[in-house]
């Protein structure tokens, strides 16, 4: 016991005769409120303490040499302060600023609307993606509820704030694709081509984009294919239109997966009313095989290829006689390849290359014949140099050679039409932060249109200013050019890129599971082809117009228990005087008011998740060319509300999804004017046939099995 | 005359060995806050213990992290029950930081990569449907890792169990499959030696509940 005792003693003296000091005071985050539980500790020791609930502290120490003391909370920047030697007692007050996460910092987001898993600061999960209403597994109609687009249904494809489809281009790890939806004749709506299920990330852009993404006038849809799947897993879907089946096989670094997949519309549409007429209804055939590999230095290796094989044929009648229907037919065969490589070479240089080939026929035959056939092939490189001050520097190169052909034939004529075109370009862009509230992305792009003989050097700016917590304003600036379409390059390449300038703010403001935001957008068009007297053969780059408008989006997930939503509202005000336009007006695809409002509930007892789209378009103009005004005409305002359920279940122990769904729930009256016959009738009329969507209503069930372990939305 | 030989070298090796007695007393004292924390819930006090000694850990140690993770993990389970995702979040990502210096320090240690799936079973508490898909196979995948390196590890199996039991049946959970991990975490921890009475050593006791619930429930579906 002696000992003990000794020792005891010696302790408390030793400590005594040292004598102690307290070092005392506050902890606050802002300017009264008190850090509560925050953690304070001299550096190098395990003294500290914690601070009560007023954020106040008493931390005992021994004064001899000076010391360190560190504060360290939750979700805010950790402190260090140096305590001076030979100080008795001192009173503190520190003031916590919040930790630079990635929901709090300031982001690039004029124009951009992301979906991602691995990014918290975006608007859209992948899954949210597929769980829209009425987008069916489309990508694309699930982005059309996204403010800045139209509900062109008898279209399908993506118009962006006063832009033609052909204006948004589709990029797949970088990559362009050249024909990203699926083939049909006019007025029949397309899909998007690729199933949503093969992306990790979206980035969908209505204006002022990365100087990484070129040829585009209004709009780029970036898509970023997953990486390694997380396991083996074979996935089975039986729909009421077809079926499918893959399988992916995991080993430790690398995994290969193939399916295929089969619809045909036969059955469908014997069983429910259409407005069209089908002699061989949608038949596709689809196969589809990738691989990964990790490599031992870190490096991913992606490639993947895609065929699409698909027709149909109807009666359907020419508008240059209504009356009688002819027999009309598509046959698309697409091929696309792509191979991407992905490599952090140290903590400074990262390096992506990318290749793709791609393949596209067509014929269609309506006592006429069109055959027309798209080949392309890329490269692509981007090295980024990261810095230690979170500024990043981007340099690319890109290159895109297509070859078009394309054969018409009719009673009258015989029209053969080739060209090829080089597409060759080189960007920089720097990314980073101007203090803790300002962001700033700016670039320089340099297009060479081998084709057109032409250089164009596209500069891009983006900023970013945080206001508040939460808020944030944003501006970008942009030159935009693009090659006009191959409907004019075939008949004359005397042609240049045309060109849009945009102009965006925004103002962002999101906080706990809500989000606002709001943009204004000016869009110049410059150079646009136009077709004096409605010959392509003259068509020249005299062209103009502009677009400008609001974006309003309000997403959220917190105020409604189990319920998520988002509506869309887009005010557009466009006019252009292109192709054959008599006089500057606002072209048949733009409506003024586009509305979207989306809404998801998940319902525990039942599994299952609804889902509920309400989309209305305000009426757009077309023409008649038995009035003396252009585009004088409306068509009735659009309407749709689409449902569907997903009933999560389970089938023989493997995870199971129901899925169904229904388009234009209330009947809505839709149509979409009509279009008329390029002659008039021996009585010096124009003939028309109505545009109405391909049914009134469309019905899909679908049951989806994925056979694996951790097997999640893996189909 | 021999007490004082004593005390002189026991003074001695004090200051030769402090740095390391300091430690060994400061971890005593933590582990100490952290049993107390099991019973009232509230971990703020051993994270920030443990935090500090994490700092000043003598090389190689690798328990102040693993304990300061599992104290944040356990904070992230108390948002939850509040209903605070965000905070869930917060909680998550520094639990990750503490374990990333755990693993650094012992790379295959069965105790650290258990904890891992923990983490990636947390994130799913912060938002399921949109987490669940992501994170699910993660941490799935990560106590299977930490059972091939430790397979007379309790803990990987308890968690695993737990992950199972409260995941739906359709998604690969549900108390069948649960309840053979918590079986299996069950006989491990009536067998499993800690090294050290600072070593990890919890879990039981909610393993045992949550056995008991599975089995249950189990027994009332097949009625």
């Amino acid at each position: 016991m002696k000992p003990t005792f000794f020792l005891a003693a010696f302790l408390i003296l030793t400590t005594a005769l040292h004598g102690e000091s307290i070092l005392a005071g506050r902890v606050l985050t802002g300017k009264t409120e008190p850090a509560v539980g925050a953690n304070l500790y001299i550096k190098g020791t395990f003294d500290g303490t914690s601070t009560d609930a007023d954020g106040q502290f008493h931390l005992p120490y021994l004064p001899g040499d000076s010391l360190t003391l560190v504060v360290s909370y939750i979700g805010f920047q950790q402190l260090e302060q140096l305590i001076p030697t030979g100080k008795d007692s001192l009173w503190l007050e520190f003031r916590l600023k919040p930790q630079a996460s990635e929901l709090q910092q300031v982001v690039i987001s004029a124009g951009a609307f992301e979906a991602s898993d691995e990014k918290k600061a975006v608007l859209l999960k992948p899954i949210d993606i597929v769980t829209t209403a009425g987008s069916n597994g489309n990508i694309v109609a699930a982005l059309n509820t996204l403010p800045g687009t139209q509900s062109n249904a008898e279209d399908g494809r993506i118009f962006v704030r006063g832009g033609d489809a052909h204006e948004t281009q589709t990029f797949i790890d970088g990559l362009r694709v050249p024909n990203p939806y699926t083939s049909n004749v006019p007025d029949l709506p397309v899909r998007g081509r690729f199933s949503p299920f093969l992306f990790k990330g979206t980035a969908f852009s209505t204006g002022g984009y990365s100087a990484a993404y070129g040829d585009a006038l209004s709009s780029a849809l970036v898509l970023q294919t997953k990486d390694l799947p997380e396991a083996s897993v074979t996935s089975l879907s039986m729909m009421t239109i077809g079926a499918g089946v893959s399988h992916t096989e995991r080993w430790e670094n690398s995994a290969l997966s193939a399916g295929v997949d089969y619809t045909n519309l036969g059955p469908y549409t014997r069983l429910v009313p259409q407005n069209i007429d089908w002699e061989d209804p949608v038949t596709a055939q689809g196969a589809q095989v990738g691989f990964r590999q990790k490599m031992s230095n870190g490096a991913l290796l992606k490639a993947q290829a895609n065929a699409q094989w698909s027709g149909f044929s109807m009666r359907h009648p020419l508008p240059e006689n209504p009356t009688e229907q002819s027999l009309l037919s598509l046959q698309n065969d697409n091929y696309y390849g792509s191979a991407t490589y992905h490599q952090l070479i140290n903590e400074e240089w990262q390096l992506d290359a990318g290749l793709a080939a791609g393949y596209d026929s067509e014929r269609i035959d309506q006592r006429f014949s069109v055959d027309r056939s798209n080949a392309m092939m890329q490269g692509r490189a981007v090295a980024i140099r990261y810095f230690e001050n979170d500024w990043a520097l981007k340099l690319g190169t890109e290159w895109i050679h297509s070859d078009f052909e394309e054969h018409y034939q009719d009673t009258e004529s015989d029209i053969q039409s080739a060209f090829q075109e080089d597409y060759i370009s080189a960007f920089a862009e720097t990314e980073g932060y101007l203090g803790e509230k300002v962001a700033l992305r700016a670039g320089l792009r340099a297009d060479r249109y081998n084709l057109l003989d032409a250089n164009r050097l596209s500069p891009r700016l983006s900023l970013a200013y945080k206001a508040g917590q939460g808020g944030q304003f944003a501006f970008a600036y942009g030159h935009f050019y693009q090659a006009p379409q191959q409907d004019w390059l075939r008949f004359t390449q005397n042609l240049s890129p045309e060109r849009a300038d945009h102009f965006l703010v925004n103002y962002q403001y999101r906080k706990g599971g809500r989000t606002i935001r709001a943009e204004l957008y000016h869009k110049e068009y410059q150079n646009l082809v136009q077709l004096p007297a409605g010959t392509p053969w003259l068509a020249e780059n005299s062209g103009e117009g502009y677009a400008r408008g609001l974006d309003l989006f309000y997403r959220d997930r917190v105020s409604i228990p189990n319920g998520d939503f988002w509506v869309s509202y887009s005010y557009l005000d466009t006019e252009r005087h292109y192709e054959d336009f008599p006089v500057a007006t606002t072209p048949d695809f733009a409506a003024k008011h586009n509305l979207s409002v989306v809404y998801k509930h998940w319902i525990q007892e039942l599994q299952t998740n609804v889902g509920l789209t309400y989309t209305l378009g305000s009426p757009r103009p077309y023409d008649d060319p038995n009035t003396p005004r252009f585009n004088d005409l409306r068509t009735p305002t659009f309407q749709d509300l689409s449902l569907n359920l997903s009933y999560l279940t389970e089938l023989f122990g493997h995870f199971t999804i129901v899925h169904a769904s229904v388009s234009n729930v209330l009947g809505f009256e839709q149509s979409f004017g009509e279009r008329f016959g390029n002659q008039p009738d021996p009585n010096g009329r124009f003939t028309s046939t109505a545009i109405r969507p391909p049914a009134p209503r469309f019905f899909f069930v679908g049951v989806f099995v994925s056979i694996g372990e951790g097997s999640t939305f893996s189909n | 005359m021999r007490a004082l030989i004593f005390l002189f070298s026991l003074v001695l090796s004090l200051s030769t060995f402090a740095q390391n007695d300091r430690y060994t007393a400061a971890m005593e004292k933590a582990v100490g806050e952290l049993q107390a924390a099991e019973q009232t819930r509230d971990f703020s006090a051993p994270a920030n213990t443990f935090e500090r000694i994490t700092a000043a850990a003598p090389e190689g140690e690798w328990l102040p992290a693993y304990y300061q993770s599992y104290c944040h993990i356990m904070q992230a389970v108390g948002a939850m029950q509040q209903g605070k995702p965000d905070q869930i979040t917060a909680f998550l990502e520094k639990a990750q930081g503490a374990l990333d210096k755990a693993k650094e320090i012992s790379p295959e240690n069965p105790e650290i990569l258990a904890l891992q799936g923990y983490i990636y079973t947390g994130h799913i508490w912060a938002d399921p449907m949109g987490n669940g898909p992501m994170y699910s196979p993660q941490s799935v995948a990560a106590y299977q890792t930490a059972i091939e390196a430790g397979p007379d590890h309790p803990r990987a199996y308890h968690l695993m169990g737990m992950h199972l039991f409260y995941m739906p049946a359709m998604y690969g959970g549900g108390p069948e499959r649960a309840v053979s991990y918590l079986e299996k975490a069950a006989e491990r921890f009536e067998s499993y030696e800690p090294a050290s009475p600072m070593h990890p050593a919890w879990g039981s006791y909610f393993n045992q509940q949550l056995l008991e619930q599975a089995t249950a429930k189990l027994e009332k579906e097949e009625k």
